[in-house]
């Protein structure tokens, strides 16, 4: 038997150990006849932005983290953080897998570990304390706490202030009134016990952004495993975990709608107004990463075109 | 602390080692104060101007970062590390001094592996591009000074192993007011 | 378990050695970590850790309590908070050992340090006792014991230092150590009032002030009202976090030391060094104690610790009793905050899964070094007051402190048997838990 220690840098009760690493581990002890273990570990074993290299390293077998802690390392990964892409997080994540097979995965980014799968999560959405953000001017001078490139961008567009905190403080920063609202899936704001805060929520079709993620294993112990064990175990990750982590973050988005409601916040539609200045900022960012794919080697326009694409085809079950 | 260079803040002997240490302590003193001053300026900025500093949080980090980095070697130079030395009156006088060198060398070892190894991850920060999510600051340059600090925090400690072996620094029984200031 | 045990026999075996503490958890703990993930890994744990603990965000409230600690010691508001102190109780018998105690309590709410509150309070407090014929045990031994309010009233740098290792808020602990501090001063009190009784020549009676003369002293502490105000309350407020609050204290430390013209530039820079080289002496031994704890991470010791306990079938009370007791036993011989760094790695895990709050239990760990710093023979605050005062014998300061150390023992109980003490406050301020 072998045992393939895990990290998980969130608490055992987040709906990615509980709705997704869990299962996915479960999957693997099936699909092996439990030939191969995946034993959690207590405490995660480095910061999160820490656990790629902690993979490469041997620190730990397998670990999973946010591609927008190392933007430049991952830059083409971060397509997916793009405004008004998919409507749930298992179309995106799905799309995401399969550009990564057609267009992104010969950059050789991932080339020192052993990729076992991507994911993101659900739509984002604006969050805020005092009222809906409806129109593009509901946005100016409001403290907004954001993370990532994208939804930075879509905050300084529109006349907002960007605060800028670590996700964890959310709680402190929204409560203290340090930030007027934040730009999150509606999961977060049951993880971050923030919906009796943030009480006017507002969206658009195919979310303001996303996060996306990478899952791995070490290579070497990955290549220590028999052939068949290898197979099995690709045949639950790969698109396979796609789907189930995109399912794990609907599920536990549907809980933060749940969570919304029974804290009396209501969720309503940007106008159609908002939508028409947002096209606008998405084409500039699609341009811009567009940009960068290219100087990486990537073609950046027909990647764009293929994850969008994909997108519909997931949405209509393909 | 009966060194001649100690009293000072030179991290090791003669005049490199005293302007290095002149350096490093001018360097902490005004990050520091940089330090402090930012935070005022981030939260009043926010509170009365509605206009915070972009990315405060993440120049806090790396100032807090230079801090540690640069002040290690004049603790080091100091003798600074908390020790528990309450086993001082059981160490024969004449093997003190050979146990203070032991010390110095064995932990003169540890700060070099750390040097030693910051640098092997300053070179994967700069192969990989690592940087921060928000003001995109890159890692590199500030693994590689904090290695190179490493290292001179292992030099200040093989200079007190010296001074332990030319006699310059004598070992007495310290197990009285060893100043850690840590609680 | 047995390897781990090892480990930590080293481990041990290296700081009696008087190997500095930091480097031997580093020694065994990337030692362990080869052992069990190979050395390439243990190797890139040992820098990333490093790497990661020197820009912890978090991290950046030690530098600036530090700092505010120091700006304060230098700008003498202590000698406001023992008048103010005084004009209320002076009269009593014992009444200005209680007034230091009381004095200390206040000082501790702008100050971090155990260690700088009873330093400062040396000045202030020890020459009016020894004017009014205090005895030396009686005098000294109150500025020792007040001393370690600063560490439990916030803000505090042991308290961040828990909430770092054990990853528990900071605001929460901070909160929680408000009332059990102002029981802390009481129970000091009661402890001065007990020696005055055995001993009425301890401690005589000053002069009692006019309610003119206790209106003008309160008019002297608010600089430190405006301190604590500012920045312990900006954080319950919601003007600012907890991590902004300790640059907001020591830039408003700042302007009042330069208001009194207590700042040079050679000494500003002095406070400036002194406060980096504190930082960082700290954050080497919490960087050893974050590669040691990872160690233990990858072990069973948590576990099989929590199986040996239970075997037992003792009430878990039972269990924090006797860690309470093993730490007040260590902590008369060892140096504190090592002692604690050592140890909370592998007592922790067990008392949360017992199910105790982790809060709670670090107040509890703050009460224990509170008690390791005053209890003979090796306690930081005795040194320090002994090296301060050449003039009180230590062996009587060792004597003096002892109703002192009980005292503090009856708080540890009482803050065991009720935690509302500690969790009401942060749970009635409704402080996010992480
Ligand atoms: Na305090
Ligand atoms: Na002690």
């Amino acid at each position: 038997q072998t045992v393939l220690t895990m990290s998980n840098w969130v608490p055992p009760a987040h709906p990615i150990v509980k709705y997704i690493m869990v299962p996915w581990a479960n999957d693997v002890a099936k699909v092996t006849n439990g030939r191969v273990r995946i034993q959690m570990l207590p405490k995660p074993v480095a910061r999160p932005n820490q656990h790629y290299d902690a993979v490469i390293n041997g620190q730990v077998d397998v670990a999973w983290s946010t591609y927008g802690y190392q933007p430049e390392r991952f830059q083409p990964y971060l397509i997916a953080e793009l405004p008004q892409l998919g409507d749930t997080a298992v179309d995106n994540g799905v799309a995401l897998w399969r550009t990564h097979k057609t267009h992104i995965e010969k950059a050789g980014v991932h080339k020192d570990v052993h990729l076992l799968g991507v994911m993101t999560h659900g739509p984002g959405l604006m969050h805020h304390s005092k009222k809906f953000i409806l129109k593009p001017s509901d946005l100016q001078g409001q403290k907004i706490r954001v993370g990532g490139d994208v939804p930075r961008a879509i905050v300084q567009t529109f006349g907002g202030v960007v605060i800028t905190q670590p996700a964890p403080k959310s709680f402190e920063v929204l409560s203290a009134g340090i930030a007027d609202g934040i730009m999150f899936p509606t999961e977060s704001l049951k993880s971050f016990k923030i919906a009796s805060i943030v009480k006017y929520s507002t969206f658009v079709k195919g979310g303001l952004y996303s996060s996306s993620f990478w899952f791995a294993v070490n290579k070497n112990k990955f290549a220590g495993l028999s052939k068949a064990d290898q197979d099995a175990i690709m045949k639950v990750s790969g698109e396979k975990f796609a789907r189930l982590a995109g399912a794990g973050w609907d599920r536990a988005d549907k809980e933060g709608v749940v969570a919304i409601k029974e804290a009396g916040g209501q969720i309503k539609p940007m106008s159609a107004e908002f939508v028409a200045e947002l096209n606008k900022l998405t084409e500039k960012l699609e341009l811009e990463y567009g940009a960068k794919m290219d100087a990486m080697g990537i073609d950046g326009k027909g990647t764009i075109k293929f994850f969008r694409a994909e997108v519909a085809r997931v949405a209509a079950g393909k | 602390m009966s060194s001649p260079h100690a009293t000072e803040d030179a991290i090791f002997h003669g005049p490199l080692g005293r302007w290095a240490g002149w350096i490093l302590g001018s360097v902490v003193a005004a990050d520091l104060f940089a330090m402090m001053v930012l935070t005022f300026l981030d939260v009043s900025g926010r509170k009365l101007f509605t206009s915070p500093i972009y990315g405060a949080y993440e120049v806090t980090e790396f100032m807090m970062g230079v801090l540690i980095f640069c002040a290690l070697p004049l603790v080091t130079a100091r003798e600074g590390h908390v020790t528990i030395d309450i086993m001082d009156h059981f160490v024969p006088r004449g093997a003190m001094k050979g146990q203070r060198i032991f010390i110095s060398l064995l932990s003169a070892a540890v700060l070099g592996v750390i040097a030693w190894r910051l640098w092997v991850l300053s070179v994967s920060h700069l192969e990989t591009t690592e940087v921060t999510m928000t003001l995109h600051i890159p890692h590199g340059p500030f693994t590689r000074a904090f290695s190179i600090m490493a290292g001179l925090a292992t030099l200040a400690c093989l200079a007190v192993a010296w001074d332990y072996v030319r006699g310059w620094r004598v070992a007495h029984d310290m197990s009285h007011g060893a100043g850690a200031g840590s609680a | 378990m047995t390897e781990t045990l090892i480990a930590f026999a080293i481990l041990l075996g290296l700081a009696f050695a008087r190997i500095p503490i930091a480097f031997a958890m580093l020694i065994v703990g990337v030692g362990g970590f080869a052992l069990t993930r190979g050395m390439h890994a243990a190797f890139d744990q040992l820098a990333q850790t490093t790497f990661a603990a020197g820009i912890d965000y978090e991290l950046s409230v030690v530098p600036l309590f530090v700092l505010m600690g120091n700006f304060v010691s230098r700008a003498g508001m202590s000698q406001e908070l023992f008048r103010a102190a005084y004009t209320f109780i002076g009269h009593w018998r014992g009444g200005l050992a209680m007034s230091t105690v009381v004095a200390c309590a206040g000082f501790g709410s702008i100050c971090g340090s155990s260690i700088a509150t009873a330093a400062t309070m040396s000045k202030v407090a020890y020459p009016p006792m020894r004017r009014l014929g205090y005895s030396d045990k009686l005098s000294a031994a109150s500025i020792c014991a007040g001393g370690t309010l600063g560490i439990l009233i916030p803000p505090s740098t042991i308290m961040v230092i828990y909430g770092i290792i054990t990853e528990t808020n900071i605001g929460r602990l901070f909160a929680a150590g408000v009332f059990p501090g102002i029981l802390a001063a009481g129970l000091l009190c009661l402890a001065v009032r007990w020696v005055v009784w055995r001993d009425p020549s301890a401690g005589p009676a000053g002069e009692r002030s006019s309610w003119a003369e206790r209106y003008e002293a309160l008019k002297g502490i608010w600089g430190v009202a405006v301190l604590f105000l500012v920045s312990i309350g900006g954080i319950y407020a919601g003007i600012f976090t907890a991590t902004e609050g300790a640059g907001i204290g020591a830039f408003g430390a700042f302007i009042f030391a330069l208001a009194r013209r207590a700042l040079t530039w050679r000494v500003l820079r002095e406070v400036l060094i002194d406060s980096a080289r504190t930082t960082s002496m700290l954050f080497m031994i919490l960087i050893g104690a974050l590669v040691f704890a990872n160690y233990i991470n990858f072990t069973s010791l948590p576990f099989d610790l929590t199986n040996f306990v239970e075997q037992f079938k003792v009430h878990p009370i039972m269990v924090v009793v006797a860690i309470c007791a093993i730490y007040v036993i260590l902590g008369t011989a060892m140096e504190e905050l090592s002692m604690v760094l050592l140890t909370v790695p592998i007592f922790f895990p067990l008392v949360t899964q017992l199910g105790f709050d982790p809060v709670w239990f670090g107040i509890l760990i703050v009460v224990i070094v509170e008690i390791g710093l005053i209890s003979p023979p090796v306690g930081m605050n005795l040194f320090v007051l002994s090296s301060l005062l050449p003039e009180v014998p230590t062996p009587t300061l060792f004597r003096g402190v002892i109703p002192f150390v009980l005292a503090d023992i009856v708080r540890l109980g009482i803050l065991i048997a009720f935690p509302a003490i500690s969790l009401w406050l942060p749970s009635a301020l409704n402080i996010a838990g992480k």
